[in-house]
């Protein structure tokens, strides 16, 4: 059992503590009384993993071994998480490699030949081979790439549909996952709402379906659609997952500290502290990137778990809510978070999906409940730089300039913007093609943060671009004691204050 | 010729390492067994096993020359008992297991010596193939190629021999975990897994391998030679991204 979180209230004796902003890391000291949420120490990651492993795909939940389903002669298709879970490890082969190939080992000896593996990617971009070797290693990306070995395509004519949602919505899934007779499932999770729906589906789906189950004009709930997926899709297939769930951040031994508390910080980590700060003062922007994660070895894994998807499913969730922050008193009127810039391989934030991912926090974060009151102040700390990834974000510098200038309110977007966006057919040409995102990611990135927005009083960005933030509709401000000025005309002049420490509890997007 | 020494291994080879994260989630001590085509081989294994595990001495099973081995071989260095305590004692081994080294590189019989000490110890046996070492270094040059050559060690998964079982079994188990990471250079690791479910290794890692009861396959040993130093055709980089 790892030491559980706390909430320590801020007092004159308080250091100042860690917050991240973007690629910097701030120690800024906050007003007395304010409450500071500290998540719970990681659990102690598995030493074994080789045979944690065997023992899972062994002894699956409500399941026959996989050993026993795989079937000489039949169809085979492995489906892994991608980068929306972070690469596990920057040494050694990430976690779906070392699962992956437990898995292929047992397909070899029962006789299996037809094998395909598909990146669960939604409306994500497509990895490029330089990903899959990272995620699957280079034996298996050498066995199967190209033709076993790709993403999924959500705009491909090769979708066939297995149900209607409740209003009539066909739903399209990748047609070599209906048509096989076994469909293996690799996940990573690293905290509650960041495993993604029980049906793997969800990411396997057609463009026109995610379209139609997320839009805000839609009266189905998306989620619901897929319900019936969860443990078969089609006719045939038959879903075997494999769940398994890392420590929250990376475990490095250099910047450990910066989720440490700061008042049991050693005198090496004040040490390293120093340094960081002084570092940030000398480089630019783009090199200073990586300092917080320098030396981030690698996540540990806490648990395997694999069987029937519909039982191991809840399994999961209910390990993972013990890695979170249990109780919040009451919501507090203004909440404070750090955002930190992803340094891992293929990870790039632009303004949109930052605050889509700082909003997230609101209702997916590290308590159960929402750490700010209804009609509350929200304060993030990001710059919001306005650069998109050349490769990655095309779709979302004209989301950004055009439909983002026009209004923030979805509904009005998805109503004048989302149809055009999502039959262009030089983005459809990217996604295909080349490995941006799809046209339709920009507009589920910011429907995701819609309920926060709605929930929260005021948004303010400390540190904040001047032109992101007018755009989307949120305010900045250039400290923290601005940017409690600013609040202070909803909230009043001593509303409490929370601070959620430490970084997100994911740095995943929306599929 | 002396063997170059771990340093020099560095400067001269590119090294691919496989199934090194079996190794670092266990507590060792190890024994590695592994074939042996070139004197590369003992100080590359060692430069990969840096800082995965404490110590590695390594033993062939083939006769030595030279003055070293006639020195290791009056001191009595190599012999069973003093094995058996350096590994009571942390340290891990890398046996050649070879009964004798073809000149061409080819797999030959094993000595059931190092499964004999994998049962009577009761420490795990890690197979280790080496691919590429005698394209590196064939015994008729002083240095590899200039070009840093690639190497491959693959580790299998360790073996561990229950007290009792037949010296014979576990050889064959070390020795079909070679030859599978031998036909991993021909068929592709998905391709050499499923070679070995059906039971149709031989064809496929046979050119390469020979096969584990000495006879070296039917081809003539010139033609081996020249399968072995054919060039690598995988070095080259791709620069643009497909």
């Amino acid at each position: 059992m790892s030491r559980p979180g706390f909430v320590l209230s801020v007092d004159a004796q308080t250091p100042p503590l860690v917050v991240f902003q973007g690629e910097k890391v701030l120690l800024e000291r906050l007003p007395s009384g304010a409450s500071v949420l500290y998540p719970p120490d990681a659990l102690p990651g598995i030493h074994q993993l080789d045979a944690e492993v065997a023992h899972a795909l062994a002894n699956p939940v409500d399941s026959e071994p996989l050993a026993a389903l795989l079937q000489r002669g039949s169809r085979v298709t492995v489906v892994f998480d991608d980068l929306s879970q972070p690469i596990t490890s920057r040494t050694a082969p990430d976690v779906r490699q070392r699962v992956i190939e437990h898995v292929l080992e047992l397909a070899a000896a029962a006789g299996v030949d037809d094998v395909e593996l598909i990146a669960a990617t939604g409306l994500r971009r497509r990895l490029t081979p330089y990903d899959l070797q990272r995620v699957l290693g280079e034996r298996v990306f050498a066995s199967f790439f190209p033709d076993q070995l790709h993403s999924h395509d959500a705009e491909d004519g090769n979708l066939v549909e297995v149900g209607k949602a409740a209003d009539g919505t066909p739903i399209e899934i990748n047609a070599r996952v209906v048509s096989s007779d076994l469909v293996i499932s690799v996940r990573l999770a690293t905290a509650v709402g960041n495993e993604g729906a029980p049906a793997v589906a969800t990411k396997l789906a057609s463009a026109r379906t995610a379209r139609a189950l997320t839009s805000p004009l839609a009266a189905a709930a998306g989620a619901s659609a897929f319900e019936s997926l969860v443990d078969t899709i089609g006719d045939k297939a038959t879903v075997f997952t494999i769940d398994v769930t890392l420590t929250p951040e990376p475990t490095g031994p250099a910047t450990a500290f910066l989720s440490k508390r700061e008042r049991e910080w050693s005198i090496t980590d004040r040490v390293l502290s120093a340094g960081i700060q002084a570092a940030t003062k000398v480089l630019p922007s783009r090199a200073r990137l990586g300092l917080s994660q320098v030396s981030g070895v690698g996540f540990g894994v806490t648990s395997v778990l694999a069987g029937k998807p519909s039982s191991v499913h809840p399994l999961t969730e209910a390990f993972l809510a013990q890695q979170q922050v249990g109780v919040v008193d009451s919501p507090a009127d203004v909440a404070l978070f750090g955002i930190p810039n992803p340094n891992g391989v293929g990870t790039a934030l632009n303004p949109v999906t930052a605050a889509s991912l700082g909003l997230g926090q609101i209702f997916n974060g590290q308590a159960a409940k929402p750490v700010v009151r209804a009609g509350g102040t929200a304060i993030f700390y990001h710059p919001l730089t306005p650069w998109f990834h050349p490769l990655y974000h095309p779709a979302y510098v004209d989301f950004f300039a055009e439909a983002l200038s026009a209004t923030t309110d979805p509904a009005v977007l998805a109503a004048d913007f989302e149809g055009r966006f999502a039959a262009d057919s030089w983005y459809r040409h990217l996604y295909q093609t080349s490995y941006a995102h799809h046209a339709l990611h920009p507009f589920h990135a910011w429907y995701s943060a819609a309920p926060a927005i709605e929930h929260l009083g005021e948004i303010i960005f400390v540190g904040g671009n001047l032109e992101s933030t007018r755009r989307m509709g949120f305010k900045a401000a250039t400290t923290l004691n601005d940017a409690l000025e600013m609040a202070s005309d909803s909230v009043g002049l001593s509303p409490s204050i929370t601070y959620v420490h430490g970084a997100p509890v994911s740095i995943s997007e929306v599929s | 010729m002396a063997a170059p020494s771990r340093q020099a291994v560095r400067l001269l080879v590119n090294p691919v390492v496989r199934g090194r994260e079996y190794l670092t989630e266990l507590p060792g001590p190890f024994i590695f067994v592994a074939n042996h085509p070139s004197e590369l081989d003992a100080p590359l294994v060692s430069q990969v096993l840096q800082g995965v595990v404490r110590r590695v001495v390594s033993v062939s099973a083939a006769p030595e020359t030279g003055l070293r081995a006639a020195a290791v071989k009056s001191l009595g260095l190599r012999t069973t008992r003093t094995l058996t305590s350096m590994l009571a004692h942390g340290g891990s081994l890398l046996l050649f297991a070879e009964n004798y080294r073809a000149d061409d590189g080819t797999l030959t019989e094993f000595n059931l010596g190092a499964a004999r000490l994998g049962i009577q110890t009761g420490v795990q046996i890690v197979p280790v193939t080496l691919v590429g070492t005698y394209r590196a270094l064939p015994p008729w040059r002083r240095l590899p190629e200039t070009s840093r050559p690639k190497v491959s060690v693959i580790f299998g998964r360790p073996i561990q021999a229950a007290p009792g079982s037949e010296p014979s079994a576990v050889n064959d188990q070390i020795v079909k975990a070679i030859t599978l990471g031998l036909a991993e250079a021909e068929a592709g690791w998905y391709g050499a897994l499923r070679a070995e479910a059906e039971g149709t290794f031989a064809a496929v890692a046979g050119s390469s391998a020979g096969s584990s009861t000495g006879d070296v396959g039917d081809s003539a040993r010139w033609q081996r030679i020249w399968k072995a130093t054919a060039p690598d055709k995988s070095t080259r980089r791709t620069v643009w991204v497909k």
